[in-house]
């Protein structure tokens, strides 16, 4: 580097030869910036190489697709077609996907009886057959049963990964955990493009068209509730739920964030989300928290109630309960 | 000058080229995507089935029957009707399949009708039907009645609120044995795991289906 | 006017690619890393983050970890703007540019680790205000998305402007940069904040959720920024000839000094916290340090490096307080590299990776990134560096008038040019 102590007089000297007021540049010149130039475009042919193998990406209707909120109905029926076409190119099966809009005067809320539940996991499948997470992906379940001793609450001493013959085991209490639809839900508030929020009926949804993928929810989240789409879904056609909703089931694109929603393709038909229905033990109890007289209120108000950190005011719309 | 020149260009130029990156993936993926239009066979699933398990631990509500052989026959044909105190002795012959553990109520004809074996028996000895073993379980169980009733004990499937469609409500007797009514440890569903770098395929091991 | 400028950057384009074999080397490789990095990211946009090592439990990885550390450097260029133009130092004012430079690459970097943790970069659009849907002021994200280009703006503009003027002879109008400089003071410190912020505001993760990080992040990047200008000085008065005093060098290892001595006090205060008052929320902090049993296993990735990390910040302290020791250039150098190295663990993986252990679900799950993982962030800092090194390589000619406006009319006009002076 001796001879570069005096380079800047030298780049000086090189800028001055190639200015536009000398004689114009020479054939040597020509020569290395057309080298030059022809390194450049490999480089970049190179470096964007993988991107012809890109089956997945967005078409530009998608593209451009507006956030759910700003859609009229013309434009959701066009994207819901849009949608149907896709899964029908990608899976070869024939779907329904609606955007089942809330029911008025309905606020969903969840009870769970934890002296009833057994940790079956029944609810795990049923959730996972019913909103299209490929079976051999059981990370990517919404819902994890935390097997714990009867003297603890203390999710850390859990264990998620029991196996056992037979639940429950003696000396054991289990707690599933899935979204808990917070009232001052902390992931919606942390998300930079507002894909995420809560509907009317008290269900934090993803528009998985909108969501860019950056986790910060997850991140947010103190149930550990979201889940993130690192591939693209993979499925057998008979594995695939047709009944899909805009917001809950459909299948998902890879990159973006999705997580329970209280079945709402399901629940705003008025049916039972999959998890209480295929409880074994009637441990889940599903209803509208507005209706005075009905389930979730009977319980709130004659039940001992337990919310999941309630340290965190959350205020979630999920309750476990105990029965002694 | 220089400045506001430099300055716009640099802050255009991040979102630029950031949104041509996407319009080349968008339209590579467009020309895989509008080539094939679907025209191959779609797979619909049939309407009826269920995906999942829904059928209760303990079957069908059942009338009170007996099997043997395969067929089932009414208690009437061996019982005329029961007489004097049967203890919890008396699990023998038929019925000594039984597995018999009821708390204190230990007596059969604390259920069952002496004078009709095909039903049951309340209180004040009038006869409950043999297919509604609910209103037995109610003798005693009343609180659990009130919260069976109400919907929040047990499982019922369909609607979540009976005016918004059909509701099937499962009886006692589907997911309690009335001779040993606490409710039986079951297999439960493998576990999870934890992350994708944890599944199977990715151990090394192969898939077992 | 407009000519003048159009004339200056086709210039300085081909003062871009005339360098000595050393400068070709450098950049070359720099480019091939960069490329490199670049073919692995087109991988990842096809294949998706399924290539990184992150998981739904540690939901952010090496990507955010470096993301966090060159925010601190970003705003470390304060440090050598408030005693250039608060205190008037001469000798931080001859070199105040070189650090404002050095934020500006940083921010890049900042912005293409976000891009490359994005699951959906094709839709990094939905940002835009009006076009969009930006969710400010409610997310930390957005705020830290407007500070981010806010800065780069401010700087990008202050370095222009400056230069510029210097390329044209003129003095530059103090209207047109000093109230620039004053935000950008403001600006530096608060893009920090906002990314503690980022991190303070969950309420789930009881190890980021403590009201020290932002003073932390100040305390480390204050060290950081710093300690990699006085390296990066005495590389620009060696192969670039600008002579840079003894004086600005030491100056830097003052704020070095304190720095360093602050963050590691923070740090003392934040474990004392941890681990005196051993709360449940303090089985993140266990994990970093001692590593956590679960279940029958024992998980403790992260031991070695924080302790690697605290012992180099500790050894830095302690060449730094002997003053003796500190002014020899040798060994201000090696505190210089081991705090930085120290901070980039203890601020990047030290700070991202234990939030999420145990999980709020009381699960442990550990982190290590990937192959892909580590060619993509080596990319960016080869990019990063590659664009420092490229303003550097026409800021310094201009600063020492070698490249000016002037040399371009020539002897014949230089009536004219003192007209333009004038």
């Amino acid at each position: 580097m001796p001879n570069d102590s005096d380079d800047p007089s030298r780049t000086g000297s090189s800028s001055c030869r190639a200015d536009p007021g000398q004689e114009g540049m020479g054939r040597r010149e020509l020569l290395k910036a057309g080298m030059g130039t022809m390194a450049a475009l490999a480089t970049l042919a190179g470096v964007t190489a993988p991107l012809l193998s890109l089956r997945d990406g967005p078409s530009l209707d998608e593209f451009l697709q507006r956030h759910y909120t700003q859609l009229t109905p013309e434009m959701m029926e066009k994207i819901l077609a849009r949608i149907e076409h896709e899964i029908a190119f990608r899976y070869g099966v024939k779907t329904s996907v609606r955007d089942y809009k809330p029911i008025p005067d309905v606020e969903f809320a969840y009870a769970l009886n934890l002296n009833r539940c057994n940790g079956s996991r029944r609810c795990v499948y049923a959730c996972m057959k019913e909103n299209n997470i490929p079976l051999d992906h059981p990370e990517q379940a919404y819902i994890r049963v935390v097997e714990l001793d009867n003297d603890s609450l203390d999710l850390e001493e859990g264990n998620v990964l029991y196996n056992h013959d037979q639940v429950p085991q003696e000396g054991k209490y289990y707690i599933p955990i899935q979204c808990q639809q917070c009232r001052k839900p902390p992931c919606t508030k942390v998300c930079p493009v507002q894909a995420t929020w809560t509907e009317p009926d008290g269900v934090t949804v993803i528009d998985y068209n909108w969501c860019i993928g950056c986790r910060y929810c997850m991140a947010a989240c103190p149930y550990e509730a979201r889940r993130f789409n690192w591939s693209r879904p993979k499925f057998e056609p008979e594995q695939i739920n047709p009944d899909m909703g805009y917001l809950s089931n459909r299948i998902r694109p890879r990159g973006v964030v999705e997580k329970c929603h209280f079945c709402l393709h399901r629940t705003r038909q008025g049916k039972n989300p999959a998890c209480a229905e295929a409880c074994p033990t009637g441990a889940r109890v599903f209803g509208n928290i507005r209706d005075p007289k009905g389930k979730i209120n009977f319980i709130l108000k004659n039940k001992r109630v337990y919310i999941l950190k309630a340290d965190a005011k959350t205020i979630p719309r999920f309750y476990y309960f105990f029965d002694r | 000058m220089g400045g506001l020149i430099m300055y716009l260009y640099s802050f255009a130029g991040f979102p630029v080229l950031v949104s041509a990156l996407a319009l080349l993936m968008c339209s590579v993926s467009c020309s895989s995507f509008q080539n094939q239009a679907a025209a191959t066979a779609l797979y619909e699933r049939p309407q009826a089935l269920q995906p999942y398990d829904i059928a209760p631990v303990r079957g069908p509500t059942r009338a009170l029957r007996l099997h043997r052989d395969g067929d089932e026959y009414p208690c009437t044909s061996c019982h005329e009707g029961f007489t004097g105190d049967l203890g919890q002795a008396a699990l023998e012959g038929e019925h000594n399949n039984l597995t018999f553990n009821h708390g204190l109520n230990l007596r059969c004809l604390n259920c069952h009708n002496p004078a009709n074996p095909d039903t049951y028996v309340y209180h004040d000895g009038s006869e409950i039907p043999g297919d509604t073993p609910t209103r037995l379980c109610a003798k005693c169980h009343g609180p659990h009645y009130h919260e069976w009733q109400i919907g929040i004990h047990g499982r019922s499937n369909g609607a979540w609120s009976a005016g918004l469609g059909p509701q099937t409500v499962l009886d006692c007797v589907q997911c309690h044995d009335p001779h040993r009514p606490s409710f039986q440890p079951i297999e439960p569903e493998p576990p999870p795991v934890l992350t994708r770098f944890d599944l199977p395929a990715r151990q090394g091991h192969a898939h077992a289906e | 006017m407009l000519r003048d400028y159009i004339v200056f950057l086709a210039r300085a384009f081909v003062l871009s690619f005339s360098g000595s074999r050393l400068f070709y080397a450098w950049m070359a490789l720099l480019t091939v890393v960069a490329a490199i990095g670049g073919h692995v990211f087109c991988r990842q946009l096809v294949d998706g983050l399924e290539l990184t090592g992150m998981t739904d439990q540690i939901s952010w990885g090496v990507y955010i970890a470096n993301f966090t550390f060159l925010v601190g450097l970003a705003a470390a260029a304060v440090m050598l703007v408030i005693p250039a133009y608060i205190y008037r130092n001469q000798d931080m004012h001859d070199v105040v540019l070189f650090g404002e430079l050095l934020a500006i690459a940083a921010i890049i970097m900042c912005l293409l680790f976000v891009t490359v943790d994005l699951g959906r970069p094709d839709r990094f659009w939905h940002m835009t205000p009006y076009l969009g849907k930006f969710n400010f002021p409610s997310s930390m994200l957005a705020w830290d998305v407007v500070v981010l280009l806010g800065y780069l703006l401010v700087n990008v503009h202050i370095c222009g402007y400056l230069l510029y003027m210097k390329y044209l002879g003129r003095k530059a109008t103090p209207l047109f940069y000093m109230p620039f400089i004053i935000i950008s003071i403001a600006w530096a410190v608060s893009i920090h904040t906002v990314t503690a912020f980022l991190y303070v505001g969950l309420v789930g993760r009881p190890f980021w959720n403590t009201a020290i990080v932002a003073p932390r992040f100040l305390g480390s990047a204050f060290t950081a920024g710093p300690g990699i200008l006085i390296i990066a000085f005495q590389i620009i008065r060696y192969y670039m000839g600008y002579q840079i005093s003894d004086r600005a060098i030491h100056t830097l290892r003052n704020i070095v000094t304190a720095s360093l001595l602050i963050n590691l006090f923070l740090l003392s205060c934040e474990t004392y916290k941890e681990f005196y008052a051993a709360s449940s929320h303090s089985s993140s902090a266990r994990y970093l340090f001692f590593g956590l049993e679960h279940l029958g296993h024992y998980y403790g990735k992260l031991v070695p490096w924080i302790w690697t990390a605290v012992l180099m910040q500790l050894a830095a302290g302690i060449i730094l307080i002997i003053p003796p020791v500190a002014r020899k250039i040798v060994f201000l150098n090696i505190a210089c590299v081991l705090a930085n190295i120290g901070i980039w663990i203890e601020k990047g993986m030290g700070m991202v990776v234990p939030g999420f252990v145990p999980t709020p679900q009381g699960t442990v799950v550990e982190y290590a990134p990937t192959w892909s993982e580590t060619l993509i962030c080596l990319g960016i800092w080869a990019f990063g560096l590659l664009l420092f090194s490229w303003m550097l390589h026409l800021a310094v000619p201009i600063m020492m008038g070698k490249f000016s406006f002037r040399d371009r009319v020539g002897v014949a006009t230089e009536a004219e040019s003192k007209a333009y002076a004038a």
